[in-house]
């Protein structure tokens, strides 16, 4: 299913504290191919098991749109994009957030983040009555496409994935994980609980 | 839905990470630092955020207490995690089954842990400076650690007391009231209630700024004396600074009446220390001579019960200086 979204309407559909910060990071991470004004992303999208779909999302921005929200967003992108490879790693995290607040905007209509958790999951907090939470975990990788996020979502020898992490979360009571990747560009949206 | 209060502290808590994480991904010379008072306040906003939240669950104390935890690690101040924060997450952690609290810190503990022994081998490095905490860090035997502090400060710029610190020792080594003032001021931006650091702004106040800027912030500081929003240690730099300033300006007696306003006040507050009550005893002794327009002597140190102090001094030395040269290594010696 194709689909398009303008980034700047992120400010509308999400909370623009959670949004202005993370979009430096997007520009500066996205592949030289797409630093135009357009990105498109194959993204596979699960609602439930085995019943998978794929969407084809076209983002595209309008920068002066966006520096009316952030004025310093080109310089900060720039830093961004030309800085050393310790501070790449948040680049990357921060493109993921943008991407996953997308995300949530085109798969989970009128949905909206609430708060960001560091290091609890699930990250992006859709609801958060203690007890009860809903949210997406999220994550990005440069490269090694839907093989590198399926190994995140369903782990490898080394390490546990999202998935099985998300499901022995006693207070979660709805999660889903949103994972990008830049060369090549594509995603997935996958519903992991209830 | 979420009461209003909870949903405001916990966006503030998401937004000031998110501006932390940025400004790492943006570099520079100060991202570090900078990146450490967002993610600082950021725990700040993480706590208000746990009051708002009506009858909080086990778990959601121990999510709580995890971020906290987070923001003190990405904020790169040691002493935060090891002094109260990893100390709450354990406390929150026995509330709630075991394999509840295994799940919820699944990343917390690595972090804690490698943050632990990243600091540990970095003291190890710093054998000066952790010989002077472990001898009660007296700030005049200070000066010959101003090279392991900065290798420490690049390492932990988060770690407020380290900034307090290197602000006493800019003053001591090298009389540098410019950068004592900044290294102060660093502190404060990441512990914005820590009185140590409020008392040696105070200090610094008539030795940095114009003495109208001084008297000002004096001023201001003077009403929230009255008020009560005080302790000991906040009065003991406010003394200094008003009896300091005094020196200098016309107006004298207004301030030297708010210095002994301050000392009695001081007094009525409960020690932090077994002496300060005899130091504030000394202090009130002194505003009094000085606005009878006498020169105070060592003599006032006797009368408070502070004669050891006294002893060897010339009977011409000031004993405002003796108070000060001995209240900062009580409190250094406290905060390290």
């Amino acid at each position: 299913v194709p689909r398009s979204y303008a980034l700047e309407t992120l400010y509308h559909d999400q909370p623009p504290d959670l949004v202005v910060d993370t979009i430096p990071a997007l520009l500066a991470w996205l592949p030289a191919s797409a630093t135009g004004t357009t990105a498109t992303f194959r993204v596979r999208h699960e609602r439930r098991p085995k019943r998978a779909t794929e969407d084809s999302l076209t983002l595209g921005w309008n920068v002066s749109a966006l520096e009316s929200r952030d004025t310093s967003l080109v310089a900060r992108a720039r830093r961004m994009h030309d800085g050393t490879s310790a501070q790449r790693e948040h680049v990357t995290e921060l493109a993921a957030y943008a991407l996953a607040l997308v995300g949530i905007s085109v798969w989970m209509p009128g949905r909206r983040a609430v708060g960001w958790s560091k290091r609890v999951r699930p990250d992006l907090l859709l609801d958060a009555t203690s007890g009860a939470l809903s949210g997406v975990e999220v994550a990005g990788r440069t490269s090694g496409g839907y093989g590198a996020l399926r190994v995140v979502l369903e782990g490898s020898k080394k390490e546990r994935g999202k998935r099985a992490e998300l499901l022995e979360m006693p207070d979660v009571v709805e999660a889903h994980v949103s994972l990008w990747c830049a060369r090549p560009t594509v995603g997935m949206m996958v519903q992991v609980k209830p | 839905v979420i009461p209003e209060a909870q949903r405001l502290a916990l966006l503030e808590s998401s937004k000031l990470k998110l501006a932390g994480t940025a400004r790492l991904a943006e570099g520079g010379k100060d991202a570090g630092y900078e990146a450490a008072v967002l993610f600082h306040a950021a725990a700040r906003a993480e706590r208000r955020t746990l009051l708002a939240t009506p009858d909080p669950s086990p778990e959601a104390r121990l999510r709580g207490a995890i971020e906290i935890c987070g923001c003190f690690i990405d904020g790169r101040d040691p002493i935060a995690v090891l002094e109260t924060a990893w100390g709450e997450l354990l406390d929150a952690s026995e509330r709630v089954p075991a394999s509840t609290a295994q799940a919820l810190r699944a990343r917390v503990d690595g972090d804690v842990a490698a943050f632990v022994a990243e600091h540990r081998h970095a003291l190890a490095k710093a054998p000066a400076l952790k010989a002077w905490m472990d001898a009660g860090a007296q700030p005049e035997k200070a000066r010959p650690l101003g090279k392991e502090l900065d290798r420490l400060l690049a390492a932990f710029p988060g770690d407020a007391r380290l900034w307090g610190v290197r602000s006493q020792v800019y003053l001591r080594d090298k009389g540098d009231v410019a950068r004592a003032w900044e290294a102060n001021r660093r502190a404060l931006s990441l512990a914005p209630d820590d009185p140590i650091h409020r008392q040696q702004e105070l200090f610094l106040i008539p030795r940095h700024l114009a003495p109208a800027d001084a008297e000002r912030r004096l001023d201001a500081a003077y009403a929230e004396l009255v008020r009560g929003e005080t302790n000991t240690d906040v009065c003991f730099g406010f003394i200094a600074a008003a009896m300091a300033l005094a020196r200098r300006r016309r107006d004298r007696k207004r301030l030297l009446q708010m210095a002994l306003d301050a000392a009695s006040i001081g007094f009525g507050l409960p020690p932090l220390s077994p002496l300060d009550r005899a130091m504030f005893r000394a202090m009130q002794l002194i505003a009094r001579a000085l606005l009878a327009g006498h020169t105070p002597g060592v003599d006032i140190l006797y009368r408070a019960g502070l004669g050891l102090w006294a002893a060897g001094m010339s009977a011409g030395a000031d004993p405002l200086e003796v108070l000060t040269d001995h209240w900062s290594p009580l409190r250094y010696a406290r905060a390290a």
